[in-house]
Formats: C-alpha cells, structure tokens, sequence
C-alpha cells in the first residue's frame, strides 16, 4: 500500500478527520490523504433495522471509488456517523475486506453521550483512531489478536476499544512489516 | 490450540448469513467453510474434522433440527449453535434436547456470539481432558497383573468379566498367594464404578475394635487416642467399591455391623450418632472354609449368604503349571526393570525346577523366588542354584504325589507320541476324551 485515502461521508465533524492522519502515518508509515466523494448513504439504509447496511457500503465503494483510482496501492476508507450492521449481527463499528483496500468505520456508538455520560472529545477521538487503525489492520491482512493491548483485539463494546491501546503488540507489528 | 487449527462450519440457506458470519470468523483467524444447505454441511462434515458448527433452523429440504439430528448419530464431538430467527421456547427446548450446545437468535450479538463460541471452545476442550484422563484412569486401572494363559485362569478372566459390569456382590476363594485382590480389582476396573476408589480393608489384620472403627471410622474423642473425626473406610469407598481381604476372619459383633451396613447401606461412626449412607460395592476374599465356620457357628449364616452371591475360585498354582513359565518370565522382567539388571531367562533345570515346585505359597511364593534369584544371580541367566526352593518344607514331596507322576507321565507319553492324542490315549488305555480332560486339568501345552 502507499497511500489511505479518507472520505468522509455524510458529515462528520473536521476535528475527527483531522485527528486521523497523525496516527495513521505512525501505524502504517504511509501517505494519508483526504478526500471527498459524494454519496447518498440512504440507498444503503435498512427501514426494518434503522440501521445502515456497511457490507453493501463497502461493495459500493469498492467498485465507485477505489477501482476508479488511477494510482495503484490505495486504501480506501470511509467515514460515516450513522449507525452500521451487517446483516446477521446487531451492529458493528467498522468493516473491513481482508486484504483487500476498502474499509468504513462508524462513530456512532463511540460518543460517550450515547451511553448517558457527559460528552468527552478526547476519549471520543482515541476510540475513533483506535477503531480505524483496528480496521486499515483488516485491509492489510491482519487478523484479530488475543493480545488485549493490542489495537487488533477484537472490540464488541465501547470498553473493550478503551481497552486497549492504539498501537500494534510486536507480533502484529511485524506481520503488518511484512505485508506492507 | 492455535486459532487456525479450529474449524467453524456455518450452514444457512442465506448466501449474505454464510458470507458475513464466514468473515467474521475469519478475522479472529479460525478456519472457516459455509455449506448452503444440510446436505452439503453433511459432506462437509465427512470431509475434515470441525470444532463448531453454526446452523440455521429454517432451511429448505433438511432443516437444522434435522442436521443436527443426523450430526449427532455419527459425530458427538462438534459443538453445534442452532441459530433461529425468532426464540421460541419450543425451538430452543428441541435444539436443546437434540444435543446442540446452544442456539443464538437473529441478528446476533457480536459480544455474544464471540463468548458463546469461546464457551463452546472451551467446554471442548475440557471435554477431551476428561475423556483423555478417563482414558489414563482406565489404562492404569486395567493394567492389572493378572498372568495366566491356562484354561482355569481363563476361566477366573471369563468370570470377571461377565460379573464386573454388574453390582453384584463377589466373593473370591482361593489359597494365600493366588492373586485375589489382583482379581477384585479387576472386577473394579470392569464396573461402572471404576471412576471412584477400590478401598481395600484387611479384616484379617486388626483386633474387633480396631477394624469396626476402620471400617465405620470414629468421631472425634471416641476412644482415648481418638484426637480428630476420622472417616471409615465404608464411607471413602461411596461410589466405588470395599474389598474386603480375610473376611473369614472377622469377629461376630463386626460381622453383625457388617451384615446391616451392606444391606442399608447406612452406618454411624464409632461414638456418632449421626447416620451417613455410602454406595458401595463389595467384594469379599477368603482362604477360609466358610461353610465350615457356618457350621461351627463362628461365621454368620445370614452374612455368608450375602456374601456368596457370585463365587470365584483361584486355582493354585499347582493346579495351573502351565502358567507357572509365563509367570516367571514375567516376573523376570519386572525384577530386571526394577533392578536394571539384564537377565535374560532361566536355564532349562532352573525352569524344570520352577515347574515341579509345588508352590504352597502360589504365585506371591513364585514372584519372591523370583526376586531373589535376580538378586544372587551374575550372569545373564538364572540358574538352578539361584532359585530358593530347597527351602520349603512342600518342596520334599516335589514330585511324590500321585498327581505328579500321573502329570509327568502323561506328558513323556505326549512328548513320545508327537501330541498326537489318539495314539497317545491308546498307549495310556484311556479315551481321548479322558486324554483332553487330563491335559487341560495339567494345563499341558506343547512346547514350541
């Protein structure tokens, strides 16, 4: 991969976009570069859920933008508020192809204010970083770690991802060396 | 268990179910495969070796009740989740009842279906170590000592095993040194109860006293010298089985105590009043002539009955000679273990002799011969003049009896006459069929 593409979709806030790219280039040592890309996320939302449906987003994405792109080595990911599913879980933060070079990451359950706790911006922007670089982990191969630190450690709750740290343990550390 | 190594199965009709519950095991790194319907889960299954199956209930042609149903005939090993779109106490009482691990409704809890898989997982492999000691403890268990290619020990192994699995109470007859707790735990080994303990009590070594509080156990200051609560063997023996060694040896008040014990199961400690109940099984031995101490009034009647439900006899080892090679190098082989020392066999006089001793003491006599002649013997080879047989009284008659004449007789005629029966019933002046009965009574074998 030489660069992450992020395309922020349905407007979330610029200090969530722009807190991204510093941790990112120190996860992956790559070129991050925003962009946008007009979507209409409606056509993926699921009336009977009220949910959004993310693995049809990323299909979308996967033959919209980034087979589109002239610069081979793109990852591609998306930035969405609304709430995701795939269709036999109830939610999901994010989705991944693995190995592939789209992902899409949601903060809607990541606010604090959403489990009745005051707002908090800086726990808010750790989650979020930790859920992308969890996620861009996916597109480069990696799979999930029993290492609790770890940013690849599975996360189903909002506890789990404060649990863990932002950063990769030292064996998922190098097979992300080898797989970049 | 490295996570690659666990193989997920998911069978659902719906190809977005099976993609999106493929990859989400996929990026906790297990292997996974989908099957679009039963029939494809089934060959699946026959293919390769799974640790957990996730099955959709509603399926056209077979549904998942139905899979699970057909898993379970040949495979109890997989863990299966039945997944169902709306949980109804029916649905979930089914899968249940049919063997599934569990089942998960529709859309699944991502925290949720993560633990039940880590649960499955782990009652797995908790399953295999129990199964894997079980294996151990039966292993140990089964590996008893007992030694005999005669047709009377086969008779003794034949008698164990039809009454092993049963409850019934034993009773085991035989001379000191034949091997009858050898037998009672072989008749442990072979019950339902070989999971818990044989407890042996040697009635034979303890005065009335001290045998009716090893047997029941005492309560705390029950007798001076009595500083703790101690339990009795009849109550460490719940669930298992209660060898009781000498029994013939027991006096009238503990057989009495006995006698009401096996029938209720039900005793009270030494200075206790509280009534505990153990499960137990008994298994009784006895040297004695039982039916003589009945008679004379020294044994209870109505305990001797209760005891001499299923009665097996230990021959002597005179009675087997056939064993008594086999035996031997048995015990050679123990002794060399033991003591690292590398003998390899017995001379022929040295073998002669073990065969025309006649071994009052029986196999217990056999096995000290034995372990003394390692010990002086140099060589590789246990001689004659190793073996301590000069020093039994019995030994002055080797050979005298009629018996034995008869035996080595019949033997010579066999050896003359190629072990062809006929011609050899013909020159004894007997039937062949009185020719089989005296070979198998001997335990005669062709030498090879």
């Amino acid at each position: 991969m030489k660069a992450i593409h992020l395309l922020p979709l349905g407007g979330p806030g610029p200090d969530l976009v722009d807190a991204l790219p510093g941790p990112l280039r120190q996860a992956f040592r790559i070129r991050v570069e925003t962009h946008a890309f007009g979507l209409d996320p409606e056509q993926f939302f699921d009336a009977g859920r009220g949910q959004y449906n993310s693995t049809r987003l990323l299909m979308h994405l996967k033959s919209h933008y980034a087979a589109l792109q002239q610069e081979p080595g793109i990852c591609t990911l998306a930035i969405v508020p609304f709430d995701l599913f795939i269709p036999i879980l109830t939610y999901v933060f994010g989705e991944a192809e693995v190995g592939g070079n789209v992902a899409v990451v949601s903060y809607h359950r990541l606010a604090p204010e959403r489990y009745g706790l005051p707002p908090d911006n800086p726990l808010l922007l750790a989650r979020f970083a930790k859920e992308v670089i969890h996620e861009l982990g996916h597109v480069f191969s990696l799979i999930h770690c029993s290492v609790q630190s770890c940013v690849m450690h599975s996360s189903s709750y909002v506890e789990d991802i404060d649990l863990k740290e932002g950063s990769f343990c030292r064996a998922c550390a190098a097979e992300l060396a080898l797989r970049s | 268990m490295n996570k690659s190594e666990i193989g997920i199965l998911v069978v659902d009709d719906e190809l977005i179910v099976r993609e999106s519950l493929s990859k989400w095991f996929r990026e906790d790194g297990y292997r996974v495969e989908a099957a679009e319907n039963s029939a494809a889960a089934l060959r699946k299954l026959q293919a390769g070796p799974w640790n957990i199956m996730l099955v959709d209930i509603k399926m056209p042609g077979m549904d998942g009740i139905e899979l699970l149903q057909r898993v379970r005939q040949t495979n109890k090993e997989v863990a299966v989740i039945v997944i169902t779109a709306f949980a109804t106490v029916d649905t979930a009482v089914k899968a249940l009842k049919e063997g599934a691990f569990d089942y998960i409704t529709k859309p699944i809890d991502p925290d949720y279906l993560d633990h039940m898989v880590d649960k499955a997982l782990q009652q797995q492999l908790l399953l295999r170590e129990n199964q894997k000691l079980k294996d151990t403890v039966s292993e140990l268990s089964e590996s008893g000592e007992i030694i005999g290619e005669s047709p009377e020990m086969k008779k003794v192994m034949d008698l164990v095993h039809t009454v092993a699995p049963t409850d019934t109470t034993v009773m085991i007859r035989g001379e000191s040194g034949t091997g009858k707790e050898l037998v009672a735990r072989a008749i442990h080994a072979g019950s339902t109860r070989k999971y818990f303990p044989i407890v042996t009590v040697n009635c034979g070594a303890m005065t009335e006293s001290l045998l009716e509080s090893e047997l029941f156990g005492h309560e705390r200051g029950a007798f001076t010298g009595a500083q703790y609560r101690r339990k009795g063997k009849v109550e460490l023996a719940d669930g298992g089985t209660l060898f009781l060694d000498e029994i013939g040896n027991i006096d009238t008040k503990t057989q009495m105590d006995l006698l009401r014990v096996i029938e209720t199961k039900q005793f009270t400690r030494v200075g206790g009043t509280e009534i505990l109940r153990s499960d137990f099984r008994v298994v009784c031995a006895t040297n004695k002539d039982l039916e003589g101490a009945v008679r004379e009034g020294t044994f209870r009647e109505d305990l001797y009955y209760r005891l001499n439900v299923f009665t097996i006899d230990l021959p002597p080892l005179r009675g087997r000679r056939g064993d008594i090679a086999n035996l031997a190098h048995y015990f050679l082989e123990k002794f060399s273990r033991q003591m690292n020392k590398k003998v390899q066999g017995f001379s022929p006089e040295a073998m002669q002799a073990l065969k025309a001793h006649d071994w009052p003491g029986n196999v217990r006599e056999l096995e000290n011969a034995v372990e003394r002649a390692m010990v002086v013997a140099q060589g590789d080879v246990i001689e004659r003049s190793h073996l301590p047989l000069h020093a039994v009284v019995s030994g002055q008659r080797d050979g005298k009896r009629l018996e034995d004449v008869e035996q080595r007789h019949i033997e010579q005629v066999l050896r003359d006459n190629g072990w062809n029966v006929s011609r050899s019933a013909a020159v004894l002046d007997i039937d062949r069929v009185t020719l089989y009965h005296k070979i198998e009574k001997f335990g005669l074998k062709r030498e090879q």
